[in-house]
C-alpha cells in the first residue's frame, strides 16, 4: 500500500504532511486528497520545525453537512 | 481422682491465607504529558524515520512519537490510536 492509499484512509479531521522523494504528479495529488503540506526531501529540519506547530492547528472540525447548516 | 488418658488434640488444620504475594510494582513509566501532541511517522527510510524521531523527541513534552514504516502498519495504528498529525512518505514500495 503506497502513501496516496494511505492518504485516502486517513481522517480528514487529522492533518497530514506529505514528507517525500520526487514523484510525478503526486505531490498535487496528495494535497487534493487533504495533505496540509508537502516536504521534498531531502529536508531541512528548519522546514519540519516551522510546518508542525502550524499543521498541527490545522486539525479540523468534522465537516458540517450542507443540510444541517442550513446552506 | 481419674487419670483418664488426655485425648490429643487433633493437630489444627493449616489452613494457609491467602496472604497476596507481593509483586513487584511495574517499572513507572516515564511521566507523560496528556497533552503531547501524537505524531506518527509513515516512511520506509529508517534513517529519515530516525532523523525525525529524533527532532521529535527533542521534546517529549510536546511530542509522543509512533513510528511505522509501511502503509499497512500505519491504517493499524490509525485505527489503534488516531494521532494529531501524520507525516507520510508517499514513495513507498506497493
Amino acid at each position: 500500500m503506497n502513501g496516496l492509499e494511505v492518504l485516502k484512509h486517513i481522517d480528514r479531521t487529522i492533518p497530514v504532511m506529505i514528507v517525500s522523494g520526487n514523484v510525478d504528479g503526486t505531490p498535487a495529488e496528495a494535497l487534493k486528497f487533504g495533505a496540509f503540506a508537502y516536504l521534498p526531501k531531502p529536508f531541512d529540519l528548519m522546514y519540519v520545525e516551522q510546518l508542525v506547530p502550524l499543521a498541527l492547528t490545522q486539525r479540523r472540525a468534522p465537516k458540517v453537512r450542507a443540510a444541517e447548516s442550513g446552506v | 481422682m481419674r487419670h483418664g488418658k488426655q485425648e490429643p488434640r487433633p493437630a489444627p488444620e493449616l489452613v494457609l491465607a491467602a496472604v497476596p504475594v507481593p509483586v513487584p510494582a511495574p517499572a513507572p513509566a516515564p511521566p507523560r504529558n496528556p497533552d503531547a501532541k501524537k505524531i506518527l511517522i509513515v516512511d520506509d527510510d529508517p534513517e529519515v524515520v530516525e532523523v525525525l524521531r529524533r527532532f521529535f523527541e527533542k521534546t517529549p513534552q510536546h511530542y509522543e512519537v509512533q513510528t511505522v514504516t509501511s502503509g499497512e502498519d500505519a491504517i493499524a495504528a490509525l485505527l489503534l490510536a488516531p494521532p494529531d498529525l501524520v507525516l507520510l512518505d508517499l514513495n513507498m514500495p506497493a
